[in-house]
């Protein structure tokens, strides 16, 4: 061991100070001469000149000692590495372009993967940000005949609470999604936890201002108290200092402001206000009760499964004191963000699942390193000559691998350098794009540093990218027999290297999976732009129309408040409050609610139609939503044959249904509708519904000239009971948006306990939607651009390649009279015959994925139409492409003087 | 003048283990020690000695350091590791070991077989 660190050091030092270690050899042996002089001087009186011409003699050749001691200290192959290195620095200076192609190519390759593995890591063992925090833990209760959790469980809680040694803490918290109603009547919905307090001893993490929860909150009959986030500070306090000791309500219960958490802390995910969990009862029944999650810090010294033998062990005296509830109850510790995934299959595969996705991104590096090693292969066929001369003066075939090899890693590590600055901005936008697509914080551990990990995965990708780019190459280029090279290499022109057999499959496969590719991202675009709400036409003045999503708080956790029946009533008083008092506001010119506005995506049913025989079952869906009786009207759509709905359609045992012009001319083809019947058509487990007659037929609600069977809607009425949550459509007169913070002050007056989100003018619905996908189809866009960019790179190398190889044999011909057009055509014909086979390689499984994927997307246009539209555009998009970059190569051939290359040959 | 033996293949490590084994040296000096305790008997090519010193301290047998020597110059310094001692004692055993077979295998005589 100690040899080998002495061997390293020496390694580096050399490699390190090259300068400097050959000048202290110098001066060692230099020292050793002038030693040696001085002895003969005073033992056999020479004078100085004599005695160091006799020291010099007896050292015997300094300069050969030198080399043998660099040899002695492996120096002269660290100093060949470094030489290699600095090659491979000037190469990518010389050759800007290629530069440029596989810096670009490989940066977002090697970005993505980082990134990805980053974003992974975050996920599933991303660390909270509290001291040691590899000891907090989350417990939580399995089924193990279900193998479903168990949040009820109140009852455990209390029976681990100070009987387990290896926690030094332990905590619960219920979620509580309120409204926080300020002072001013302002009411917004946050996220909250009843939390334990123990959780701020368990952080360690100092309020901003005021205090954290503390023991003495969670006492019964102690003063209500809340802590809220920096977030809520900013937003509802606009920061203000005087803050604490505020009176807010909590849906419509009255607690004080006693302090505020700064941003970093948000537990347990991405919350944002904070109230006391008060569990002081010595018992709560078995297996019943609001949920709750279970969180723990081990004891010092603790490890997980140390912790785990210890539930273990209480979960089987459990089960045995308490077989009726408890049997089957197995008590399970994780880390604490591990415990947030859900069954301990589920998650193994989940993980699986998404560190195997990371095989796309190799697989993205491997075909980005296979195209450049296309490309480096050309650039290593310029330099033939040099390459053959080297073999010829003993250069052993790895020393040349080497050589290339390090040009290689100069090139991938650029890159790499490049890919982490992307996947540090990528990630960040990736953060920023979900929290925007989920309208929430991200989870509060989440930061956008990149971990030690991510690098070392880079590096490792760099290597990997610089093997493929470098080595094969290099083997190609050496291999062979070096006299006959030689003879090429000097006499001139004839072929030597051949762009062979392994090329010209690279590029044929480039090309296909490019078209295959670029369809997908085609298809997908296509959906996006043209059917998923992205361009949806209405009928309605969406502007006029004022949205939100109602939904209702459960009031306390006792199983009696849970009561549907209670519930029910009170939401139906509540609502019918609240919407009579938007009716009543000024310019309001109706008031309806529904399950969906007509502009977002309904639900699919399976259709059956009395009397009509109808196609496999695929083929029968189409879509549905439950509407108020007076929506059609609210939204001044027209019943164009029977009638529309009344407040009786409501009541039980009555079974209506009205159905649009598309359902009409697509499903009926035409057909008299009203006095039908339909319904809800048997689907795997699920029974067929009842049957509903057709009472009217209403002119569609949205427009779209592509609309086939599937677009096709029924309309069901329901009553504002039977609906939880429910969205409400306000029309009035002019823009609506300032109807938005109305529609909040009033449900805060009506009673705080009605939560409003999605709070929206319809023209805006459905947009949040799009982020997702949009995203999404960047990150697809950005590889397609690669893909693009490498196959027009690769066919401008090979053509580059060919033109140079067959200078002189295009130069004799042309002296000899023949046509330049013609002999460019011949240069150029097997470029196009690579791209033929490319396409027609790529179009027929790039058909099939797009149309697979057309009807997903499009919802219904004709799938197999899009396919063919969109794969035709990418073939030929890639083709002109391709044939593009062959230009510039097929120019130099047509400028080829005759009388040059004859006398270079 | 004793006649001077030339050095058997290997030797070399050998004897500048022994020589920093008996206190720190500079390259010279391993040069004046090895003519010391052999009695002036060995020859040594003298620039050889350095391809070796390094060898050996690439190895970890010894390591070097810089100093001044007697005549105040800039002067690099040999000194044995752990490595080395064990490796001089080793190799000290074995050559023994081998001297002691040649010279028992050279006195032979025709009695004796």
């Amino acid at each position: 061991m100690q040899g080998f660190i002495a061997r390293v050091r020496s390694f580096w030092h050399g490699l390190r100070k090259p300068a400097q270690v050959d000048a202290d050899m110098a001066d060692e042996m230099r020292f050793h001469i002038e030693m040696e002089a001085q002895r003969l001087m005073t033992r056999e009186g020479l004078d100085a000149r004599e005695a160091r011409r006799r020291a010099v003699l007896a050292f015997g050749g300094v300069e050969k000692y030198r080399g043998a001691g660099r040899d002695a200290l492996r120096f002269s192959w660290a100093r060949g590495l470094s030489v290699d290195m600095k090659l491979g620095v000037r190469m990518l200076r010389k050759y800007p372009g290629l530069t440029a192609v596989a810096v670009f190519a490989l940066s977002l390759a090697i970005g993505a993967g980082a990134a990805y593995l980053e974003f992974v890591h975050d996920m599933l063992h991303g660390r909270l940000p509290f001291p040691d925090s590899e000891r907090i833990v989350g417990i939580q209760n399995w089924d193990q005949q279900t193998g479903d959790p168990e949040f009820r469980s109140r009852f455990d809680f209390v029976t681990w609470r100070g009987s387990l040694s290896s926690l030094e803490q332990i905590g619960a918290y219920g979620a509580l999604d309120r409204n926080l109603v300020t002072e001013d009547g302002r009411a917004e919905p946050v996220r909250g936890v009843e939390v334990s307090t123990s959780i701020f001893r368990v952080a360690g993490v100092a309020p901003l201002l005021g205090r954290t929860l503390i023991p003495e909150d969670e006492r019964t009959g102690a003063p209500p108290v809340v802590v809220i986030g920096q977030d809520v500070w900013t937003n509802r306090f606009a920061s203000d200092p005087a803050v604490i000791g505020r009176a807010v309500k909590v849906g419509n219960a009255p607690y004080t402001v006693v302090g505020v958490m700064p941003a970093e802390f948000g537990f347990p995910t991405a919350h944002s206000l904070w109230v006391p969990l008060p569990l002081n009862e010595a018992q709560y029944p078995r297996r019943a009760g609001a949920p709750i999650r279970i969180f723990g810090k081990l004891a010092p010294g603790m490890s997980i499964s140390g912790a785990q033998a210890e539930l273990t062990a209480v979960g089987r005296r459990m089960a045995a004191d308490f077989p009726d509830t408890h049997q089957h109850i197995n008590p399970l510790v994780k880390g604490y963000v591990d415990s947030l995934w859900s069954t301990e299959a589920d998650s193994y595969l989940q993980r699986m699942i998404l560190y195997a996705a990371n095989l796309f991104f190799l697989g993205l590096l491997a075909l980005c390193g296979a195209n450049i090693a296309t490309l480096v292969f050309a650039r290593t066929a310029t330099r033939d000559t040099e390459i053959s001369v080297r073999t010829a003066l003993g250069a052993s075939r790895a020393r040349i691998a080497g050589q290339l090899f390090a040009e290689a890693l100069v090139l991938s590590s650029v890159a790499a350098i490049v890919g982490l600055t992307v996947a540090f901005y990528g990630l960040k936008w990736v953060k920023h794009t979900i929290g925007v697509a989920s309208g929430n914080r991200l989870m509060f551990w989440w930061n956008d540093q990149l971990s030690p990990q991510a690098y070392v995965y880079a590096a490792v990708l760099a290597v990997g990218a610089a093997l493929i780019i470098g080595v094969i190459p290099a083997l190609k280029a050496t291999g062979g027999k070096v006299q006959e090279r030689l003879r090429n290499a000097t006499g001139g022109s004839a072929a030597g290297l051949k762009f062979g057999g392994i090329w010209t499959g690279v590029i044929v496969t480039q090309v296909g999976v490019t078209v295959i590719f670029l369809s997908i991202v085609g298809t997908l675009g296509w959906g996006l732009y043209f059917s998923n709400g992205g361009n949806r036409q209405v009928n309605f003045a969406s502007t006029q129309y004022a949205g939100a999503r109602i939904t209702m708080d459960h009031e306390g956790t006792a199983e009696a408040d849970r009561d549907d029946a209670r519930f029910r009533s009170r939401f139906r008083t509540l609502f019918t409050q609240f919407a009579d008092r938007v009716a009543s506001e000024p310019g309001v010119t109706a008031f309806t609610f529904g399950a969906h506005y007509p502009n977002t995506n309904l639900t699919e049913m399976p259709v059956d139609i009395d009397g009509v025989p109808l196609a496999a079952a695929g083929e029968r869906a189409v879509q549905t939503t439950s509407i108020a009786t007076d929506f059609l009207e609210a939204f001044e759509a027209p019943i164009v044959a029977g009638r529309g709905f009344t407040a009786a359609d409501t009541a039980s045992g009555q079974s209506v249904a009205i159905v649009d012009q598309t359902f009409v001319r697509q499903v009926l083809g035409g057909q008299e509708a009203v006095g039908r019947r339909l319904r809800h058509a048997a689907s795997g487990e699920r029974p067929a519904g009842p049957w509903l007659e057709i009472v009217g037929v209403v002119k569609d609600l949205t427009v779209d000239t592509n609309k086939d069977k599937y677009n096709a809607v029924v309309y069901r009425p329901v009553a504002a009971e039977a609906m939880h949550p429910i969205r409400v459509a306000v029309r009035v007169t002019g823009d609506a948006s300032p109807m938005l913070w109305r529609l909040r002050v009033i449900a805060a007056e009506v009673d705080a306990s009605l939560r409003l989100d999605e709070v929206l003018t319809l023209d805006k619905v459905g947009t949040a939607d799009l982020v997702g996908i949009a995203f999404f189809l960047r990150i697809l866009a950005g590889i397609g651009v690669v893909a693009v960019v490498l196959a027009a790179a690769g066919m401008y190398a090979l053509m580059a390649f060919t033109v140079a190889r067959r200078t002189s044999e295009i130069g004799i011909r042309l002296a000899l009279g023949a046509d330049p057009r013609r002999l460019v055509m011949s240069t150029f014909a097997r470029a196009l015959a690579q791209i033929g086979a490319g396409v027609a390689i790529g179009i027929i499984p790039a058909v099939a994925i797009a149309a697979s994927l057309a009807p997903e997307v499009s919802a219904g246009a004709d799938g197999m139409r899009t396919a063919i539209v969109v794969c035709s555009v990418s073939a030929m998009f890639m083709v002109s492409v391709t044939v593009l970059a062959c230009t510039a190569p097929a120019r130099r051939a047509l400028r080829i003087q005759p009388i040059d290359t004859l006398k270079t040959t | 003048m004793t006649k001077s033996a030339e050095l058997l293949p290997g030797t070399l490590d050998l004897l500048i283990l022994k020589s920093v084994s008996l206190g720190t040296l500079h390259g010279y000096g391993v040069l004046l020690r090895i003519e010391q305790i052999s009695g002036g008997s060995l020859h040594i090519q003298q620039g050889a000695l350095y391809p070796a010193l390094y060898r050996l301290e690439q190895q970890g047998l010894i390591e070097s350091e810089w100093g001044v020597s007697d005549n105040n110059r800039r002067a690099k310094f040999y000194k044995l590791t752990a490595l080395g001692k064990q490796r001089l004692r080793d190799e000290s055993a074995g050559w023994n070991r081998l001297a002691g077979a040649m010279a028992a295998a050279l006195r032979a005589t025709s009695q004796e077989i």
